[in-house]
């Protein structure tokens, strides 16, 4: 088996594209999508250290991750839907009711 | 002699892994949306792929059904629905300061990866899997499931409520607001 | 049986204060007299109890109060033969006057509030009389002061009333600061407040120097209080404005009970003051001074109470002289005899205020023998006994002090004792004829003359001016009844301290000398030789003082006899500057507030100026814009970009992350 290292770096590199697009993109589903590559990296380190541990407690965690990570993406596609109906654009500028 | 199969199984991995940097950055650098989403499609069937050289078979599966198969569906028909164009200005806009900032914590995270674990004893084995012996007990399949529906009940059961809860969310979002209807 | 005599004011103070106060006006009267009553017969039932154990002193503990290591503080009470006596002065001229007051006040409307305080203050004056430590004599003090402020600002919305009503209290508490003061020394040098223990160490044998010294200081402390409280100069500023109040509390008060506090102080720790030889001297020049001074502004005043207050002062003086030069038990006799005849006189003056319509001015006074015979004949029989007038009750009282201070003080102070006993006399016979001889000289009566008495504006004497020329008549038997016993009195006590000289036995002196212990050190200091001087001596200096008051007096009604004499108004041209002097008093009060008073609410107005409006509230408020400010200079900050949110929790996350790997 190659080092459990690898696949960490692998992870790692995933992760950090998905942060990058997750905070730089202007387009909401865009950052949606950035999301679900970071979940992706995440389930890459369970696999790879469950195995290294020696069970199968990894892939059971993955399965939830997997889980959680496709509710996630229909409530929040939901509100992108949603926000579309409200201002017409999915550009991330029309979240700013924090503003102040 | 040169040992076959751990030169088969590295490189099979480095392979991958060079696939799926640069598709992974296709998916963040495109600026068509739906680009975006097929490369991710791509993506998972990369991962799907290092899941099954890691022995996962049912994750793989499990991967490849209902991470590509319907998450990835679900975006793509809202992004049809909403007609979406490719975006106008540039894809990526930063300033100098948040892409060095972004840049230090990606370095950050890949030297707390490498140089955090080296050294240390992680506790993590050797990453010998007793193949013989999971596939005495049923096959990879079975031992999961076992696992899932015997220690991980709870969770089990708990999630089935998360996707009850995330289906009427969803809808309850996403219905059109109902115009008075009044003469 | 003590606990009765000492509870029942108090229980008749809560019942008139807290239930009764609905109730019609007979019956806070009756609760308030009947609470006395029981004071009284209790108070007789505990002193013969004790005089018949051969008068030793009875300790009572009643509950612990304070217990702070070493200090112990409890309430407990001591039935000797001073407090016995001064117990029953206390209860027994208290009951009279009670009962006196519910006549005086008849034209209130609410007196529930009036006999409350009234109690209250019984209650808080035997707290001081029979007190077994100096905190609890102290509670009694303070209290005393309390009750006097209440009903002295009785009448309280008259400002006036209420300013005389402050000033008591707050000179009063001047001369608190010294007897706290002198508390706190006492605990220091000896460990204990308690009397009786303070009695065993001092008392008994020879103190080291240092303790002397101390002792000296703490008597001094003492007397500041006793100044205070028993209006001796320079603190006696109180007792004139303190007139406002109803007469009844101007007698029970101002005569017989609080300002002998001083006096029963001192006596009570006669074993110190006998250590302290030089704060007897100011003891007795304070006394003296005060009895002169206080008689002389008497001679000029025209509102018959502030007569009878300076007469007070005076009289107070002289006890407080006769403390300094070591005759405790002349001062306390004295004390006794006053008690009498000052509450009977003050009574009087209020029966002739309350028929005058509350008029106090005496020069439209007059001629009142005719319309109050029996309010005269107990006046005359009080002011006989003030002159010293044998055999009345003064003269012996008086005697005995002015005999002391001769062959303890020197002559110089028997003089100043002696000239005052001659105002003494000139201005109360003049009391009394500008009151009742002459014509009447009261013609229309203007109830809204100058009066301190009168402030309430609803009375039902509005009625009354429908029939114009008033004739003044007798008060009813409510309020002579009273007058009558404390005339008995004042005609009979005296008799109990017939001096040797005169072929008596000095009762009263052989009664209260066990209270007095001369301690060892200085008894050859204090031992009143009176084998080395002449039984003619004082028999000559007894007929020196009557003769003095027969002249004084016979001056005295010449010059006013039927009313004042033209030739006053000459004089008082004649002799403007002295009496212009002596009618302001000295210019003494004003002299306080240009000094004293002054200063202080300057002080106050720059504090409040200054410090509170700039300082403090600027720095609160100083913090408040600070607030703001930096709000102000954050805000900007709060773009509400989702994207800068989530980059600065990235970036958290890895310093975080950081800290915790590389750790």
């Amino acid at each position: 088996m190659v080092p459990v290292e690898f696949y960490f770096i692998l992870a790692c590199v995933m992760f950090t594209l998905g942060l990058f697009g997750a905070l730089f993109r202007r387009n909401i589903i865009m950052v949606l999508m950035s999301i679900e590559l970071m979940l992706n990296a995440v389930n890459l380190v369970f696999v790879a250290a469950g195995r290294s541990i020696g069970n199968v407690d990894g892939q059971v965690m993955v399965l939830f991750v997997i889980t959680v990570a496709a509710c996630e993406a229909a409530v929040g596609l939901a509100m992108v839907i949603a926000l579309f109906r409200k201002y017409g654009t999915v550009n991330t500028d029309i979240l700013r009711l924090l503003r102040g | 002699m040169p040992d076959f199969s751990l030169i088969l199984t590295h490189g099979t991995f480095h392979i991958l892994a060079a696939l799926i940097t640069i598709v992974s950055v296709c998916v963040v650098a495109s600026r068509h949306p739906v680009k975006s989403a097929v490369f991710l499609v791509v993506d998972l069937f990369l991962l799907a792929a290092v899941y099954a050289s890691l022995e996962s078979h049912f994750v793989a599966a499990i991967q490849v059904l209902v991470y590509a198969g319907a998450v990835v569906v679900l975006f793509l028909f809202v992004i049809m629905l909403l007609n979406l164009q490719p975006d106008q200005l540039k894809g990526v806009r930063f300033s100098a300061v948040e892409a060095g900032t972004l840049l230090v914590s990606l370095i950050g995270f890949l030297i707390m990866a490498v140089t955090g674990l080296q050294g240390k004893p992680t506790g993590l084995g050797d990453g010998s899997l007793d193949v013989v012996a999971i596939d005495a007990a049923g096959g990879n399949t079975y031992v999961v499931a076992m696992k899932l529906l015997t220690d991980f009940i709870w969770p089990f059961e708990l999630a089935s409520i998360l996707i009850l809860l995330a289906i009427v969310a969803s809808i309850v979002i996403a219905k059109k607001e109902k115009k008075n209807l009044s003469a | 049986m003590l606990w009765i005599m000492l509870l029942a004011p108090l229980v008749g103070a809560v019942l008139n204060g807290l239930v009764l106060r609905r109730a019609p006006k007979w019956i806070s009267h009756l609760v308030a007299v009947g609470s006395m009553a029981v004071a009284f017969a209790a108070a007789v039932a505990v002193y013969l109890q004790m005089m018949k154990s051969g008068g030793e002193p009875q300790v009572y503990f009643a509950l612990n109060w304070l217990d702070a290591g070493a200090f112990h503080a409890p309430f407990q009470y001591i039935v000797d033969r001073l407090s016995g006596l001064m117990m029953l002065v206390v209860t027994g001229i208290g009951t009279l006057i009670h009962i006196y007051a519910g006549g005086y006040m008849h034209e209130e409307e609410k007196t529930y509030r009036f006999f409350t305080y009234l109690n209250l203050f019984v209650f808080m004056m035997l707290q001081l009389v029979m007190g077994d430590n100096l905190m609890v004599m102290f509670v009694g003090w303070e209290g005393v002061g309390l009750c006097s402020y209440l009903l002295i600002g009785y009448w309280f919305h008259d400002d006036n009333n209420a300013a005389a009503g402050m000033k008591a209290f707050l000179v009063n508490r001047i001369g608190d600061i010294g007897f706290l003061f002198g508390i706190f020394l006492t605990y220091k040098h000896f460990g204990t407040v308690s009397f009786s223990e303070l009695r065993e160490l001092i008392g008994a044998g020879s103190l080291d120097a240092v303790k002397v010294g101390a002792i000296g200081w703490i008597t001094l402390c003492l007397f500041i209080g006793a100044t205070g409280k028993s209006a001796q100069l320079p603190l006696y500023v109180w007792l004139p404005d303190a007139m406002a109040g109803p007469t009844p509390v101007s007698a029970l008060i101002h005569a017989a009970t609080m300002v002998t506090a001083g006096i029963y102080m001192m006596t009570r720790l006669n074993f110190m003051f006998y250590l302290a030889p030089m704060t007897m001297q100011v003891v007795a020049v304070i006394g003296g001074l005060t009895a002169f001074f206080a008689a002389t502004i008497a001679l000029v005043q025209s509102d018959i109470k502030k007569v009878l207050a300076y007469s007070t002062v005076s009289q107070l003086g002289y006890m407080v002289m006769a403390c300094g030069v070591g005759a405790f038990e002349a001062g306390v006799f004295h004390l006794f005899t006053h008690a009498c005849f000052k509450a009977l006189m003050f009574l009087g003056a209020g029966s002739v205020i309350v028929a005058m319509h509350h008029e106090q001015d005496m020069f439209k006074m007059g001629g009142l023998r005719k319309y109050m015979p029996i309010t005269h004949l107990v006046f005359l029989v009080g002011v006989l006994a003030i002159i010293g007038m044998p055999p009345f009750a003064g003269f012996f009282s008086k005697d005995e002090i002015l005999w002391k201070a001769f062959i303890g003080g020197g002559p110089l102070l028997w003089g100043l004792g002696a000239v005052t006993a001659g105002c003494t006399s000139f201005y109360m016979v003049r009391l009394l004829c500008l009151t009742f001889y002459g014509a009447h000289r009261g013609g229309h009566h203007d109830s809204h003359a100058k009066s301190h008495d009168n402030s309430h504006d609803h009375h039902a004497h509005k009625a009354d001016h429908s029939h114009g020329n008033h004739v003044p008549h007798e008060t009813g038997v409510d309020m002579w009844g009273p007058l009558v016993v404390l005339a008995l009195l004042s005609a009979s006590v005296g008799f109990l301290g017939v001096p040797h000289v005169l072929g008596g036995h000095n009762l009263f002196e052989e009664y209260l000398k066990p209270i007095i212990l001369i301690p060892e050190s200085a008894q050859e200091h204090w031992e009143f030789l009176e084998a080395t001087y002449s039984h003619n001596l004082e028999l000559g200096l007894m007929a020196a003082s009557v003769i003095v008051m027969v002249i004084a007096s016979g001056t005295a009604i010449a010059l006013y006899g039927r009313g004042p004499a033209s030739v006053l108004t000459k004089w008082k041209t004649s002799f403007a500057g002295a009496y212009s002097t002596l009618s302001n008093k000295y210019y003494l009060d004003e002299f306080y507030f240009a000094k004293i008073v002054q200063p202080v609410r300057d002080m106050a107005e720059f504090l409040w100026a200054f410090v509170d409006v700039k300082v403090i509230d600027g720095a609160v408020n100083g913090v408040a814009e600070l607030c703001s400010f930096m709000a102000g200079s954050i805000s900007f900050k709060m773009t509400g970009s989702v994207h800068r949110h989530a980059m600065v929790l990235v970036v958290g996350l890895v310093c975080l992350l950081s800290v915790l790997v590389f750790n």
